[in-house]
């Protein structure tokens, strides 16, 4: 275990050392949301139909802007080759890698919902909003894991990663947006929180066999 | 089962159940019943044994029917010219890449956590720092932390062990490379072309390193052009399993 946690303290402190691309998904997402009502008007009514869908939308698609860097950086100075070397499975350090990542690029989307509910006018926007982000965002960063692990070894793999995971974020967009969407309209949130939490632990179990399988193949 | 209705009949079945424990130790550390003391000074033990092993890169065949052993202690030059396959070799060994056909053994000692590779990339980031990464090496490997600054120490990065890796040059992250090798000892070492980007100094104290690790019964096998200041036990050309 102290392996495991020395690779998810690493990946962290180099995340927090490099700087520029820390903010990158999150300034994606803020973006995303503030330009929105400059391109489809302002109606309050119109804006906070859009909300839930587009917040999710935001999501999905910022999680891109840093994914490919997640296995990438490791394979280009050669410390992958080390950790495979280090005895640790694979699995755990794939799983660790993902979650310092997206803790640091996908939680603190998370945090922005109830504020991205507040600038689309929605009805309500309360705390819990944060509850089905936080999911979406998990469940996002760990496929994302495994398109970045099928790709670390190619060059510009960005838009390759995007075509592999895009149809599995599917279930998250749909599931997501309508939990924000009971939620924004001050309702109970329903069946669809079970289904997206039910999504994130799959992903949970699959993400990390699939992507130590991945590097290995490369 | 609240306790005010135990009684000196359940208090055995109490007793006799399992205590439930957390996860197995060993999932989040593959093959932990393997890892103990390597027992260094063995030096008739084999380090390595191929068999029979054949490489393909993309569609041409780099070398054939390769049969080599190496024994404890001994130190194994592997020669041949550019792209016959030495550094391919090396990453076989490690496990990196599957061979064709034949198979590698190493002993369960360097099987435990593998062996101690050296490369052509640093494994550094460029934000990492020498005593940050010797750190997360130590953990990864389950290795004491003390280790870290004797073999900083040891390896002449005293001045530099806060500088982040984009500042280092090449040799000084060869020699935090080094480094990893004094932070936790392997019994196998697998270097390709250790002396590149080191300066005179440096290529003594990788002599001086090997040596010693060759003493406490190390195995040793490297890819080299230029002669090392350690004599080679024996000589691997693969040139010759190239058909």
């Amino acid at each position: 275990m102290r392996g495991v946690l020395a690779i998810f303290r690493r990946e962290l402190v180099l995340a927090w050392a490099g700087g520029s691309g820390l903010f990158l998904p999150a300034g994606f997402f803020a973006g995303t949301i503030f330009l929105s009502p400059l391109g489809v008007g302002t109606e309050p009514e119109l804006l906070a139909r859009l909300a839930p869908g587009l917040i999710f939308v935001a999501l999905s698609l910022s999680a891109l802007t840093t994914l490919e860097r997640i296995f990438q950086a490791d394979l280009e100075v050669g410390a992958l080759d080390h950790q495979r070397l280090s005895g640790l499975s694979m699995e755990m350090v794939t799983l660790a890698k993902v979650l310092a990542h997206w803790l640091v690029s996908g939680f603190p989307l998370a945090c922005l919902a109830p504020i991205a509910g507040i600038m689309m006018r929605a009805d309500h926007a309360p705390i819990m909003s944060i509850l089905p982000v936080f999911l979406g965002s998990l469940t996002i960063f760990l496929w994302g894991g495994v398109g970045a692990a099928l790709t670390a070894a190619l060059r510009r793999s960005g838009p390759l990663v995007a075509l592999l995971v895009l149809p599995l974020y599917v279930p998250v967009v749909i599931f997501g947006g309508e939990v924000l969407g009971h939620l924004f309209g001050g309702e109970p949130m329903g069946a669809a929180l079970s289904l997206l939490a039910a999504n994130s632990l799959a992903a949970l179990a699959i993400a990390p066999f699939a992507m130590a399988i991945a590097l290995k193949l490369e | 089962m609240q306790i005010g209705e135990l009684h000196v009949a359940s208090l055995d079945s109490l007793f006799a159940c399992s205590i439930p424990t957390g996860p197995n130790p060993q999932f989040f550390l593959r093959a932990a019943w393997k890892i103990r003391v390597p027992e260094l000074n063995s030096s008739t033990s084999v380090a390595l044994k191929i068999c029979g092993l054949t490489a393909v890169r993309g569609y041409n065949l780099l070398f054939s029917g390769l049969d080599f052993e190496l024994a404890g202690g001994r130190f194994a030059v592997l020669k041949g010219a550019n792209g016959t396959g030495k550094t391919t070799l090396l990453r076989m060994i490690a496990g990196f890449i599957e061979p064709e056909t034949g198979e590698i053994e190493l002993p369960d000692d360097a099987r435990g956590q593998g062996p101690f590779f050296l490369g052509h990339e640093s494994g550094l980031r460029a934000t990492d720092t020498p005593v940050g990464h010797l750190k997360d090496w130590a953990d990864m490997h389950f290795a004491p932390r003390s280790a870290i600054e004797p073999a900083i120490q040891r390896v002449g990065l005293g001045a530099r062990q806060l500088v982040p890796a984009y500042s280092l040059s090449a040799g000084q992250k060869k020699r935090v490379a080094l480094a990893r090798a004094l932070v936790a000892p392997r019994n196998l070492w697998l270097l390709d072309e250790p002396a590149s980007a080191l300066d005179v100094s440096g290529q003594a104290l990788l002599c001086e390193l090997l040596s010693e690790h060759l003493k406490s019964g190390g195995a040793c096998i490297a890819a080299l052009h230029d002669p090392l200041n350690v004599t080679p036990d024996v000589t691997l050309d693969i040139g010759q399993y190239v058909s």
